[in-house]
């Protein structure tokens, strides 16, 4: 191959250096789906016009002829990549498969494979020979019938293409437009080049220009692509961006016409993009009349509309905002619609239970109050305002807790609270005094809750009842109890002081009847000794009534003491016995007397207090009993408890009466005890004497025959007090 | 044979005429010291055989009393009998008298006190039925 410098090889090298250069940038910004189509066309551009130049500086006809059928990869792959990287450019590309390329590159395919043997055929070129022009020289042929049929299918590719880039590029409004005039310049490039060419007005009649206008095509694209930084809002950003959103967008030009919509605006409009296009939003938002009267000139707007009714309800979010190209004029309007249903209807059902809980704790009887952390009120309700005396929340809110108790509490309510804090206990109980505006004070009994965010404590809520009345109840009550006691102590203080005041005089009385009785004042007549008796008998039930009322009232003020000390149960029976015999032979009855001997011999107890629980029982079965006997058993019960037994075969006593025979001043009201006088105290102050010896006193008895008192005492080890 | 003497040291007149009355019955010659004032000046010889005292007393106390009774070596032996209305007191003098007797006192039971000590004291005429 020899080739000679001419200087038209220049232009177009530096044609394709600029298209080489194209291919690797627009290759390294791959990323993007349009790249790899320029990258191509790019790449074909610079075959088409390195052949080219080196057909021109080709030095004879075999070498021309090479390099000018080597162009001809570039020149039949240009029009259909340039086709292919249109459908991607205006985001088509989905058109672009294979069942469509295939086709589409059978002519192609055809003319290269027909350039490299037109010498056959001549279907190309016919006649081949050199043209000189100065120091220009390239191959000058005649064409053959096939080349025909390339340059007019070549013509329709470049058109589709054309046609294609400017469709999208009209779409374009805003930011878009400078970018698109930019587009516009490549697409219009190869036309110019080509009627320049075929028209002779060439600057260099058979220089082809189509080449260096592809170059200037690729450079263009180049420049309108990347150049403007607009990569992010080309038509594949938004693809990604726009078409997948959830919210609807509209881009609204000047006039109001829709020059852009996203599937969700689609999809909430139920139309198609093909309806809208280019269409007036007036025309297209029938449904919404009153937004497009409201905002048909408003640029920058948020609202809540809502469509529907009842269960289809739905309610969007409206957003317009103004559109501004890069000379800061503003374009258009971008309008999004946002399906917000699903945060209202959260946001009605949280307002509805929030408003139903204000309701409850507004109306509610009880005070409840919040606060936070520390203790600072935070929240209260009307009626712990109005029991507080406040005319209204902001006077108690932002106090302290502690402020509005009573001063005497705060220290052990701070110790409560401040334990629960501590502690995180969840909920507490606790009854305090608080001082109302007007100084008076009102009890509460308050649960108080911690409330937590996480784990985090944010504050406590108190639900507190008013138990003022409460409070004074029990006050009373136990004021009334001080009371009654000191009123109990002060009988007993006086039953005491009277009863020893009584015995001086008695022993008076007493001890004149019996110097009457036994003559000490001169021989008395019998009716006179008769008279002095029965002064001594009524002296004698008198000094019985003394003792038992002294002893009751001992008992009940608790001030009697068992003296414990050794006795023997047969010495302490037998005393009974001695004592009792008389009283039973006047009424003609049996005593009769038992001792278990499982019982100790020796035993530990109070054998005063003993005897006078016998003497109690004993007088009290001979009491009440006509006919047969009474019987006194000492039994061993177990092996920690002994038994005092005393039945009797008399007049019984009814079930009823169980429950009060033990009671001070009770009797059974039988015509037997009307006759049989007695201070009601006896049963009583037994049964408060066994239990003070840690026993206890049963009873078991039918009417008209009989009664058994069992008397249960815990045996007593020495030197152990009884309780 | 010469009676026994017995004391009786009571501020109640008319219970210390009663156990005085009681008592020269039984067959003593019973003295009253009304006060438990005139006591030092009675406690010479002979000492009585029998001693009725009171716990309360105007002028001095009935426990010295008995105190001072057991403490001398002529009046020890004197059987000594508290009449008093103190339940309480009556306790704890149990172990140094020889008797207590809680008011009102029966002339009865002074009776059985003299017979007990004394058996053939009392004349059988007195009925005390």
């Amino acid at each position: 191959m020899q080739f000679q410098y001419s200087p038209y090889v220049i232009p177009l090298i530096l044609a394709a250096l600029i298209s080489g250069w194209v291919a690797v940038y627009s290759w390294s910004r791959r990323a993007n789906r349009g790249a790899i189509a320029l990258t191509l066309l790019a790449w074909a551009v610079t075959e088409w016009s390195l052949g080219y130049a080196l057909e021109i500086a080709g030095a004879d006809l075999a070498t021309k002829v090479f390099w000018g059928k080597s162009q001809y990869l570039g020149i039949v792959l240009v029009p259909l990549l340039w086709v292919g990287f249109a459908f991607h450019h205006a985001n088509q590309a989905k058109w672009l498969t294979y069942r469509t390329i295939l086709p589409m590159s059978i002519i192609p395919a055809v003319t290269f494979a027909l350039v490299l043997t037109t010498e056959m055929h001549g279907l190309v070129w016919d006649k081949i020979a050199i043209t000189r022009t100065g120091s220009f020289s390239a191959l000058s042929v005649s064409y053959g019938f096939w080349f025909w049929i390339h340059t007019a299918y070549s013509y329709i590719l470049l058109l589709i293409g054309t046609v294609i880039v400017i469709r999208s590029v009209g779409r374009m409004r805003g930011v878009y437009r400078r970018q698109a005039v930019v587009l516009l310049l490549a697409v219009m490039a190869p036309w110019i080049g080509n009627a320049l060419y075929l028209s002779g007005l060439s600057p260099v009649p058979d220089l082809d220009l189509t080449p260096f206008a592809f170059t200037v095509t690729v450079v263009s694209f180049t420049w309108g692509i990347f150049g403007f930084q607009l990569v992010d809002l080309s038509p594949i950003a938004r693809a990604t961006v726009i078409d997948e959103m959830n919210s609807g967008m509209i881009v609204l030009d000047l006039r109001n016409r829709i020059v852009d919509i996203n599937p969700s605006a689609l999809r909430i409009l139920e139309t198609a993009e093909s309806k809208v296009l280019g269409q007036r939003a007036a025309d297209i938002l029938t449904a919404w009349p009153e937004l497009v009267e409201k905002y048909g000139q408003v640029m920058e707007a948020v609202d809540e509309i809502t469509v529907g009714e009842g269960e289809n309800q739905r309610w969007f979010e409206l957003r317009l905002s103004p559109l501004h190209n890069r000379g800061n004029e503003i374009a258009g309007r971008v309008v999004t619609i946002t399906d917000i249903t699903p945060r209202v209807q959260a946001e009605t059902q949280l307002l509805e239970s929030r408003a139903l809980y204000k309701q409850m704790v507004e109306s509610a009887g009880d005070i409840i109050y919040r606060t936070d952390a520390n203790g600072y009120f935070t929240y209260a309700n009307p009626i712990a305002l109005r029991l507080m005396g406040f005319e209204s929340e902001a006077e108690v809110l932002g106090r302290h807790y502690l402020e509005l108790a009573a001063p005497h509490q705060r220290h052990d309510l701070r110790k409560f609270y401040n334990r629960q804090f501590v502690a995180g206990e969840t909920n507490t109980y606790y009854e305090f005094a608080a001082i109302t505006t007007d100084g008076n004070e009102l009890w509460l009994g308050q649960n108080v809750q911690i409330l937590r965010e996480g784990d985090r404590i944010v504050g406590f809520q108190a639900v507190a009842r008013d138990i003022t009345e409460l409070k004074r109840a029990q006050n009373a009550l136990a004021f009334a109890r001080d009371e009654a006691l000191e009123a109990s102590r002060l009988k007993s203080l006086l039953l005491a002081k009277i009863s020893h005041e009584l015995r001086t005089p008695l022993g008076g009385i007493l001890g004149y009847a019996e110097l009457l009785k036994i003559n000490a004042f001169g021989e008395l007549a019998n009716q006179q000794k008769e008279a002095a008796a029965q002064i001594v008998d009524s002296v004698n039930y008198l000094t019985k009534l003394v003792n038992e009322l002294l002893d009751e009232a001992q008992i009940e003020a608790k001030t009697v003491k068992l003296y414990i000390n050794s006795f023997l149960p047969s010495a302490l029976l037998q005393s009974v016995e001695a004592k009792m015999t008389l009283m039973a032979q006047e009424k003609g009855l049996e005593l009769v007397t038992f001792i278990d001997p499982e019982l100790p011999k020796t035993m530990y107890g109070d054998e005063h207090r003993l005897h006078q629980i016998l003497v109690n029982l004993v007088a009290n079965a001979i009491k009440f009993t006509r006919t047969g006997g009474v019987r006194v058993n000492f039994l061993a019960a177990d092996a920690g408890h002994w038994a005092i037994q005393v039945s009797d075969t008399g007049v019984g006593i009814p079930e009823e009466a169980y429950k009060y025979i033990f009671e001070p001043f009770r009797q059974v009201t039988i015509p037997h005890t009307l006759r049989n006088r007695g201070t009601g105290l006896g049963l009583s102050i037994t049964k408060q004497l066994v239990e003070l010896m840690g026993g206890q006193i049963s009873l078991k008895s039918r009417v008209g025959r009989g009664s058994t008192f069992t008397v249960l005492l815990p045996i007593q080890k020495p030197g152990v007090e009884a309780i | 044979m010469t009676n026994p003497t017995a004391l009786v040291i009571e501020d109640d007149p008319k219970l210390g005429v009663i156990y005085q009355t009681a008592l020269r019955q039984f067959g003593f010659d019973a003295e009253l010291d009304d006060m438990g004032r005139d006591f030092r000046a009675r406690l010479v010889n002979p000492a009585p055989a029998l001693i009725i005292l009171d716990i309360h007393l105007p002028y001095a106390s009935g426990i010295e009393i008995l105190e001072q009774i057991k403490a001398d070596k002529a009046w020890r032996e004197a059987v000594v009998i508290v009449a008093t209305a103190d339940l309480f007191l009556s306790k704890s003098l149990a172990s140094q008298a020889d008797h207590v007797m809680i008011k009102p006192v029966s002339v009865d039971q002074i009776m059985k006190i003299v017979v007990g000590h004394w058996p053939d004291q009392i004349q059988p005429d007195i009925d005390s039925q």
